[in-house]
């Protein structure tokens, strides 16, 4: 596959850590979901991924350039954590690209797992109190860890769109990804379900994350994020979030 | 004035086409993002028609209680005003300076809705508005 993506880094990533990848998608979960951790955790920036295929645009914060696909890094304890995290959705001529390079990336600064901060849309979302998180691996260890902490499997039904496409090539890799998905609104940001989703996170590295502040915050990150959405959910069309609600024909 | 030139009128009315479609696209680009008025935004939203009934749901993050909001249905498009707890404005960014006060939405809903039985929530921000849907059945025998 042409290699249409590149990464430039501000400083050496260490062996051994974990990139956590939050990318927009149904409702915001992902980059709701790093935004908090690079705050919470307090990392710095380490570099940035870009590509033809993005969206041709830049960020300005306090009047500084910033990236839209930026990477954060710094160590929680001993582990050594880089997250991945996007201002804009993948249009679908990308995601194919970008899943390769992201798995090519953490052979490459050998990197030990990879975690995809996400979630799935689930119609009676308004009447879930507390989203339930579901993981969904192509790597057994990985997913009976998570198991065993305490984060229920996805046992059946496609996963569509760019992680999808990151969990394939991982499995052709055979790189660790465990994809955290929690039950979530298709087109209104979600902080509640960012909040699960960083729960489940925190279960399986064993560093608490304090998601008080998104369920405080929850209708002010939602009227915030309101343009987010829409943008993301037109980058949606065509990559494959529909079969998420398809019964594949094996269960014929 | 002879053929392939233009009279006085023709330019002048081909002026105002020309005005009235960058005034038709500019309205068009930004009521997707603020709404026909000022401080007034569209909510993100979604339209779900079942066999009985159209469900519309509208997020109406920043407004505190039922009280702030107003439906109703003209012929046949439904409404909602909604009027957020305090003005929602984002510093530094120079598109929104004013920021936002309002929601509006205008969905255009079919012929043969039950007005009479439209039923309205209001939990956590989220409107969900139920529109039964007035159907004629006639049962066919199966030969």
């Amino acid at each position: 596959m042409k290699k249409s993506w590149s990464s430039f880094l501000y400083e050496e990533i260490p062996e051994g850590g974990t990139l956590v990848v939050g990318i927009p998608d149904v409702g915001l979960v992902g980059p709701i979901s790093t935004s908090h951790l690079v705050k919470a955790w307090e990392l710095r920036s380490v570099g940035y991924f870009d590509s033809p295929d993005l969206p041709p645009v830049i960020l300005f914060h306090d009047a500084s350039p910033l990236m839209p696909m930026r990477l954060y890094g710094g160590y929680k304890g001993n582990d050594y954590v880089l997250v991945l995290h996007s201002d804009v959705a993948i249009p679908p001529q990308g995601i194919h690209s970008l899943a390769s390079f992201v798995v090519s990336f953490t052979q490459e600064k050998k990197l030990r797992r990879v975690f995809l901060l996400g979630g799935i849309a689930v119609q009676e979302r308004l009447n879930i109190e507390t989203p339930k998180t579901y993981a969904v691996s192509v790597d057994k260890d990985l997913l009976f860890y998570a198991q065993e902490r305490g984060v229920e499997p996805l046992r059946e039904g496609f996963i569509g769109g760019v992680y999808a496409q990151i969990l394939k090539e991982g499995y052709k890799a055979r790189v660790p990804v465990l994809a955290l998905l929690s039950e979530c609104f298709l087109n209104y940001p979600d902080p509640g379900a960012s909040a699960s989703t960083l729960q489940a996170f925190s279960k399986i590295t064993g560093h608490s994350i304090d998601v008080k502040p998104l369920l405080e915050q929850e209708e002010e990150i939602r009227l915030r994020l309101r343009e987010m959405m829409k943008r993301t959910m037109e980058a949606m069309r065509g990559v494959g979030k529909e079969y998420e609600y398809t019964i594949p024909a094996l269960y014929v | 004035m002879g053929e392939g030139f233009w009279g006085f009128d023709e330019i002048l009315a081909e002026f105002r086409r020309i005005r009235r479609a960058i005034e038709d696209f500019e309205r068009s680009f930004f009521e997707r993002v603020f709404g026909p008025e000022e401080r007034t935004a569209v909510p993100l939203y979604e339209v779900r028609r079942l066999s009985d009934r159209i469900v519309v749901c509208a997020d109406l993050a920043g407004v505190r209680s039922k009280e702030d909001v107003e439906i109703s249905l003209e012929g046949n498009t439904l409404r909602i005003d909604a009027r957020l707890q305090r003005r929602f404005s984002m510093e530094g960014f120079a598109f929104s300076r004013e920021g936002i006060e309002r929601y509006h939405l205008e969905v255009p809903l079919p012929e043969n809705i039950d007005p009479e039985n439209v039923r309205a929530s209001f939990k956590r921000g989220i409107l969900e508005v139920v529109i039964p849907l007035k159907q004629k059945r006639v049962k066919i025998k199966v030969e």
